[in-house]
């Protein structure tokens, strides 16, 4: 709608549309720039530094960054008494823009060219900026730096005078740079904690409620997240555009569209009811687990039972072990309690990458049933637990030793707070 | 200061105070607030944007902050 609206001004040189998303990959709203034709500059802003708590949102901006208006409708813009009347009455205060800008990619170069005198100087909006301005390394290897940048975000959120803000940013990174480095067992979930912290203490802020959501249950979703994304793929490439391959690949929550219709179960039987399948005591496989929790957990309006959730599991083999799909099944039992309800007890796990980049990841949702009427005197109700096993076909070593192995789990589910 | 002289400042601040905006203002994104003066990278991954604008660039700016989900 912007985008028509604004088109003649735009070329005629009376206006300039800018763009900022909140969102934690810019590929994806790249990509949906590219399908919509949208040309105008977007900035990435997955830390939400402009601090907004919905989107969208529509502002009327006079060069040197006063806002005039914070709630436009298209027809505003160029009618009588309109954006652009009041902005040519006004002078705008552009010669500050002279200077740089107070957070921007100096922050990043600010605390030297040393890596280790670098680490030691980061404050949070220094280490934002090292995490948004140096994918690459200023200093050639960039990965220790922005991992002291995330440390030192999780640390600063654990002080005592943290704020929300400081939770949500500590999520941010921590997701970062869980899509940038070899998955790394229990990131996923850290951030995950650090958002629900966040969301906690300020649960009208729109923003971070939608970055759980994005990997949350389909029962908290509003309408789906990228469900668009195999029709823009496709419009792009009958255009003769050939869209690039994402790092991320999008979970199955996040293709999945909202609803409130429960899942209907399907009937499987356990794979190892008795337990004969060997255990793996050696750990030959770590078993990365996250949980998002329905946002309902913050906030007075929508009650939700505790442990209704998206699991999300991630299997990381160790070092010269690799994971082999024919060798028997690969996936997960679980033993739903009494009144939950999922898809099945049985998930298969999808194998992704090649054999340098295994990690085979599955993700279901998991509704817990109502809480009963509060009884007096009764004991607080404990935290909801999942259970159950993981069962993974494996060769280990050179000598390719191939074994079908199990691990046994118990999940807790609660939100962090 | 007489009071008419007092009125009359009070009203201009209340009508201009904000067409005088510098970088002591209080921030935000509400009407009369300034902008974070913020340089955020491209969605491209190739850049830099300026939300406050660029220096010598006069025009009205229209920033729509979005998701794509």
């Amino acid at each position: 709608m912007w985008h028509e609206a604004t088109k003649e001004l735009v070329a005629a040189g009376k206006l300039r549309v800018i763009g900022v998303v909140q969102e934690q990959h810019p590929e994806r709203a790249a990509l949906w720039l590219k399908w919509q034709q949208i040309d105008w500059p977007v900035a990435w802003d997955p830390f939400n530094q402009l601090g907004v708590k919905v989107v969208p949102k529509i502002l009327a901006v006079q060069p040197g960054g006063l806002v005039l208006e914070d709630s436009l409708h298209p027809k505003r813009i160029s009618e009588e008494g309109g954006l652009l009347e009041v902005m040519g009455r006004m002078a705008g205060a552009a010669e500050e823009l002279e200077q740089p800008a107070r957070f921007g990619p100096q922050l990043a170069r600010g605390v030297g060219s040393d890596a280790q005198a670098r680490a030691q100087a980061l404050e949070p909006e220094s280490a934002i900026a090292i995490l948004l301005f140096d994918p690459e390394g200023l200093d050639g290897d960039a990965l220790p730096l922005r991992l002291e940048a995330m440390r030192f975000l999780v640390k600063w959120a654990q002080g005592d005078q943290a704020s929300a803000r400081d939770h949500f940013r500590a999520g941010v990174a921590q997701r970062m740079l869980l899509d940038e480095e070899a998955p790394v067992a229990g990131r996923f979930q850290a951030a995950l904690h650090s958002w629900s912290r966040a969301l906690a203490f300020d649960p009208g802020q729109y923003i971070w409620r939608r970055r759980i959501q994005q990997w949350g249950p389909r029962l908290d979703k509003p309408y789906p997240f990228y469900d668009w994304v195999p029709l823009a793929r496709k419009d792009l490439i009958e255009r003769g555009v050939t869209p690039r391959v994402w790092r991320v690949a999008l979970s199955g929550t996040e293709r999945a569209k909202g609803g409130y219709d429960l899942p209907v179960p399907q009937i499987q039987e356990n794979p190892d009811p008795r337990g004969q399948i060997p255990s793996d005591q050696k750990e030959h496989v770590s078993l990365d687990w996250a949980v998002a929790p329905h946002t309902g957990f913050a906030g007075p309006n929508v009650r939700v039972a505790a442990g209704t959730s998206r699991v999300h599991l991630t299997l990381l083999p160790k070092k010269n072990v690799s994971i082999e799909p024919a060798g028997g099944p690969l996936g997960i039992w679980i033993d739903l309690p009494e009144g939950w309800r999922a898809r099945s007890s049985w998930f298969d796990l999808q194998v992704e990458g090649d054999g340098s980049v295994q990690a085979p990841r599955l993700d279901f949702e998991l509704i817990a049933p109502p809480p009963g009427p509060p009884q007096e005197g009764a004991p607080p109700p404990s935290p909801p637990v999942l259970k159950g096993f993981v069962l993974y076909p494996v060769c280990i070593g050179e000598s390719g030793e191939c074994n079908l192995l199990r691990r046994d789990f118990e999940l807790d589910l609660s939100p962090a707070r | 200061m007489s009071l008419h002289l007092l009125a009359f400042v009070l009203l201009l601040s209340l009508c201009c105070g904000p067409l005088h905006a510098h970088q002591d203002g209080e921030l935000g994104t509400a009407e009369g607030q300034l902008l974070p003066d913020l340089e955020l990278p491209l969605v491209s991954g190739e850049g830099t944007l300026r939300l406050r604008g660029e220096a010598h660039d006069l025009r009205p700016i229209l920033l729509v902050t979005f998701a794509s989900w």
